[in-house]
């Protein structure tokens, strides 16, 4: 099994889901503005896409 | 003002949250349930049938070391000493990772033993296997059941949830996994676990670091101490470590990470589990580049979240006694910064990386118990599926054990400090042990056990005739240390030097072994592939430098 695959599709999961609650509720933390949700998800999903491509990439 | 009090749940997860666990859980046992269709003989389950990829072993190196007693670990020790806690790294782990690498992964990978207390009987004999896989065995049950308590112990604090529970909900998911897939799930569960500890607290580290004001504004909020990490070491009474350079470099920097990164069966298992002898050196000094740099993920934010406490925010470290709860650092800056869907990544993270340490310790007291203590005592020549048989059924012993200690650490909450103690004192002259057995075609198999019991029993002695916060003096004080740090690190430096100077005594006055016996065993007697041609950056030695350069840079810019 090339574990690029699972981990890819495990962070572009987790990605997705904090996207959208990033979205959707905005963010409230006690000592933070920024949209966390937002760019970590986003953060996460771009690592995953890398990781599902660099394993599309050589199979 | 926010103030935390034990007892007090700060966090409160919401359904999002507990459904990213969920997904987590999901697919480690999926890995694990892939990995099982390849697992067909004692090899596979135990050692991975030296079949990993470079770029997964390099991870998994790391990772296995990682567990959550790290993380939380080194957020509170950034809180309590500042920058130099990064020592542990750029002083301790680097130099020694590069040092197995390049120069005894060739032994380990080129002797063909499935352990390191299996190269210890093929070098010396089976009284030095026997001491170091008992040893080791018992060290990694305990170690795993140090961290299942520790997970327990954090999850009732911070989430409210039973001790049981905890304990018990990882305990079966590190069980069916490992179970399942042996050492290659571990690994590739390992690998997963990383990356998830990496994008799970980067942004902990660049939140809480930048509301402190970066660099400056930190370090202009805190002693100036804590952000340097050599310019305070000529005098222990000057740094909170109470400790100096000597102690330092020698006690830190060379016996107890020497002692560890290169001989814990632990970490060089997953080198060992590689595809080939290049790559099987290659692991170390790859996984020392993202080591170098884990420093700013779990460190700083125990930095910043001083700063921030300095600086009238609304947050402050939770008291403890008259000082404060480190241990908390981590797990309160994240109840500051992490919404609901964050917070949920942090928490998998976290426990990630408290079930990376417990499979990591399950899996090599599994290899050490099945290969190195039954097949060589209890059961000699039984066909291999008995074996694998056995490897199974040692998962699910090896689990419950860690299961009853993380109980018995409950009730003796005293336990955990002996426990560290008595690894210590083990693992302190391993180091002068494999060093004189890898370079040194003299040393004999008396030489090597009585310098390890010596060892050991000098690193007891130092221990009992020192004192430090209180802890130790049992025979006699002789000398009193300003700190544990300081006592632990002279206690490496006569143990390593007790069992060096009495294994070169003991190999003089007894016979060696034959060249012919020695064979891909010791330097000098090791035919190691040709590195004609092959590109720099594929190179251990190479790469070493590169890695070198790194860390001496880092070293500077934090002075």
């Amino acid at each position: 099994m090339d574990l690029r695959v699972p981990s890819g599709w495990f962070f572009l999961l987790l990605g997705a889901i904090l996207i959208v609650m990033g979205a959707l509720s905005g963010s409230s933390a006690p000592l933070t503005t920024h949209n966390v949700n937002l760019y970590a998800g986003l953060a996460m999903a771009i690592f995953g896409g890398w990781m599902l491509w660099l394993a599309k990439r050589t199979s | 003002m926010v103030i935390y009090t034990i007892g007090e749940h700060p966090v409160a997860l919401t359904f999002v949250d507990y459904a990213i666990l969920a997904v987590y859980f999901a697919f480690v046992l999926g890995i694990g349930w892939v990995v099982k269709q390849r697992v067909e003989t004692s090899e596979d389950f135990l050692t991975s049938g030296r079949s990993v990829p470079v770029w997964i072993t390099s991870l998994a190196f790391i990772a296995a070391n990682l567990g959550a007693q790290e993380v939380i670990g080194m957020c509170a020790s950034g809180a309590k000493y500042g920058i130099m806690t990064a020592h542990f790294y750029w002083l301790g782990a680097i130099p020694a990772m590069l040092f197995v690498g390049v120069f005894m992964m060739p032994f380990y990978y080129g002797s063909r033993a499935r352990s390191v207390p299996e190269y210890l009987k093929l070098r010396f004999d089976e009284k030095t296997r026997t001491f170091n896989a008992v040893t080791f065995a018992v060290m990694t049950v305990f170690s795993s059941g140090i961290s299942m308590y520790a997970l327990g112990l954090l999850f009732q604090l911070v989430l409210g949830w039973s001790f049981t529970a905890s304990v018990l909900l990882s305990a079966v998911i590190v069980l069916v996994y490992t179970l399942l897939g042996g050492l290659t799930s571990a690994i590739y569960n390992e690998v997963l676990q990383f990356f998830l500890i990496v994008l799970g607290f980067s942004p902990l580290a660049i939140l809480a670091v930048a509301r402190a004001g970066g660099w400056s504004g930190m370090a202009s909020h805190i002693p100036p101490v804590m952000t340097h990490s050599w310019k305070y070491m000529g005098d222990p009474a000057q740094n909170p470590m109470g400790v100096d350079i000597f102690g330092m470099v020698a006690g830190l920097g060379f016996v107890l990470s020497f002692g560890y990164w290169c001989t814990d069966f632990l970490v060089v298992q997953r080198a060992m589990a590689a595809n080939s002898m290049s790559a099987a050196r290659q692991t170390p000094v790859i996984a020392a580049f993202p080591k170098m740099f884990m420093p700013f993920i779990v460190i700083l934010p125990g930095i910043a979240a001083v700063a921030l406490g300095n600086m009238n925010v609304g947050y402050t470290l939770p008291p403890k006694g008259t000082g404060y709860d480190y241990d908390q650092a981590l797990t309160t800056l994240m109840a500051q910064f992490y919404p609901s869907g964050m917070l949920g990544v942090g928490l998998t993270a976290l426990m990630a990386s408290f079930m990376s340490g417990m499979a990591g310790n399950v899996t090599a007291f599994n290899t050490v118990w099945t290969y190195d203590i039954y097949q060589s005592y209890i059961r000699r020549n039984a066909p291999d599926a008995h074996y694998l048989l056995v490897g199974r059924l040692t998962t699910v012993i090896g689990i419950s054990l860690s299961v009853a200690t993380a109980y018995l650490a409950h009730q003796y909450n005293n336990i955990m400090d002996l426990l560290q103690l008595v690894f210590g004192f083990v693992n302190a002259p391993l180091f002068a042990t494999f060093l004189l057995g890898m370079f040194w075609r003299r040393t004999t198999g008396h030489g090597a056990f009585f310098g390890l019991l010596s060892g050991t029993l000098a690193a007891a002695s130092t221990h009992g005739m020192t004192l430090a916060e209180g802890k130790g003096g049992w025979l006699v004080s002789v000398q009193e240390f300003p700190s544990t740090m300081a006592q632990n690190f002279w206690i490496a430096i006569f143990a390593w030097t007790t069992c060096f100077l009495v294994t070169i005594l003991v190999s003089l006055a007894t016979p060696p072994k034959a060249d012919s016996e020695l064979r891909n065993l010791v330097y000098g007697l090791t035919e190691l592939p040709s590195e004609q041609g092959v590109v720099w950056y594929k190179r251990p030695g190479p790469l070493a430098i590169v890695v070198s350069v790194m860390v001496i840079a880092l070293n500077f810019l934090f002075w």
